[in-house]
């Protein structure tokens, strides 16, 4: 292994910490089992180094080919960087957090852990994609040219991968937890069919990993054509949504995955308080509707359309409080 | 639609010789039902505005949200003019959920009829 090899393993670890740090406590219970994410993300570039082999192999058998040249009188090229890179970088990241949530369903229980191991897949696949971008940099052009790429790259591109991962993490949630979000719905009145539990589940995987791709693709279509302040406040945006995200009670609220505690009440008893709830709900009083919840959790600690309820009326007293 | 019965009976309370308007509910209170019974209950508030109310619950087997609803706006029509509203001889399963809505808070609930004219 070559020294700018092993030098670019650690410049690529700095951000990726930097961010972590920025991202995850450090008291996190899971701390270990999101570095296997983190792990999981890096083996993520693999496909794409190699779709590149393979690009190289095409080039270098028609060496008097012109491939760019025939893409852009296309004008399929713009396409070609959406489908390439968004599309194949979001799908392996979402492949990642899917594979782990399927094997170790009990890491993911608030939507944002949903949003962490977004984020931490993304860190692990920015952190090989740097080592590789550092070390030909490095070995084509020499240690001198590394400052620009290695600042830019670790500050706007490694934020902006963990951002698209992030909104995406974002909607995994809302899909892993559809039936009490649905369930938080119906209490309020609103009509819900059985068959909008599966539609909801698919829909917010789709738009997630569409937000996400769309993402991508605008970001890299931008540094392509160089428009540079359109890309830091694209990702500048993305922070601040992702930021607030974070910050809002019920992505933070912890779900029950299966009722580990009995209920003192009976389901239609407790199906009344969740409807008297709803009405409050919509009529605004969400003091009421916070009390009503601690009452209700005392007797049904694990009721998770009853958080739902406490952490969106906590969530709205905040916003009317910041109003005034 | 579930079945339900009720009846209005008048009293008078032990301390002031004060109108007591008694409600009895039997039966189930849901969405088939309660939309009709609870315009008579009106009815009744507006025709004693001098008069407290009991409300009977001890026959009564499930209330739906409304119903609470309901209880809620009789209760803030009769105390609006300075009389009272007591629940009386709820079962188990109503008392806990009146409990957890918060309605126990402004309406006293009584194990007795006794108790509950002595707080009317």
């Amino acid at each position: 292994m070559s020294i700018e090899l092993i030098l670019s393993i650690f410049l690529a670890a700095v951000p990726a910490i930097i961010w972590s740090l920025v991202f995850l406590k450090k008291e996190d219970p899971n701390s270990k089992l999101y570095f296997l994410v983190f792990l999981g993300g890096t083996l993520t570039v693999l496909p794409l180094l190699g779709m590149q082999v393979g690009y190289r192999a095409i080039i270098n058998a028609n060496p008097n080919l012109d491939f760019v040249g025939i893409l852009k009188d296309l004008s399929i090229w713009v396409l070609i960087l959406y489908a390439f890179v968004g599309i194949m970088e979001e799908w392996i990241k979402f492949y990642i957090v899917k594979y782990i949530d399927r094997t170790h369903p009990e890491l993911i229980t608030t939507t944002s852990s949903a949003i962490k191991f977004g984020i931490l897949s993304a860190l692990g696949f920015a952190f090989s994609e740097n080592i590789l971008y550092f070390s030909r940099i490095w070995m084509n052009f020499g240690i001198q040219e590394l400052f620009a790429p290695f600042l830019f790259r670790s500050t706007f591109t490694v934020c902006a991968h963990i951002m698209f991962s992030g909104i995406f993490g974002y909607f995994y949630g809302l899909s892993k937890f559809t039936d009490d979000f649905l369930d938080f719905k119906k209490w309020q009145g609103k009509e819900v069919k059985p068959k909008d539990y599966i539609r909801h589940r698919k829909i917010m995987v789709a738009l997630g990993l569409g937000a996400a791709i769309i993402l991508h693709g605008a970001f890299n279509i931008m540094l392509e054509f160089g428009l540079v302040i359109p890309v830091i406040i694209q990702v500048g945006l993305m922070f601040l949504f992702l930021t607030a995200l974070l910050k809002r009670k019920s992505v933070n609220l912890v779900f029950i995955l299966a009722d580990k505690h009995k209920s003192v009440m009976d389901k239609k008893d407790i199906d009344v308080v969740l409807e008297y709830m709803g009405t409050q709900f919509d009529r605004g009083q969400y003091n009421l509707v916070n009390e009503i919840a601690d009452r209700l959790l005392k007797r049904d600690p694990d009721n998770n359309v009853a958080k739902l309820f406490k952490s969106n009326s906590l969530d709205k007293l905040e916003k009317q409080k910041n109003k005034s | 639609m579930a079945d339900i019965a009720y009846n209005f009976s008048d009293l008078l309370s032990q301390d002031s010789n004060k109108k007591i308007v008694v409600l009895t509910v039997e039966g189930q209170l849901d969405e088939s039902n309660v939309d009709n019974f609870a315009p008579k209950v009106y009815t009744k508030i507006e025709e004693n505005t001098d008069a407290s109310f009991i409300i009977d619950l001890e026959k009564v087997s499930y209330m739906n949200s409304k119903s609470i609803g309901y209880i809620s706006d009789w209760y803030s029509k009769i105390s609006a003019h300075g009389n009272k509203v007591v629940i009386a001889k709820a079962a188990s399963n109503i008392k806990d959920v009146l409990n957890v809505v918060g309605l126990d808070k402004v309406i006293p609930m009584a194990q007795t009829m006794e108790e509950a004219k002595s707080l009317a």
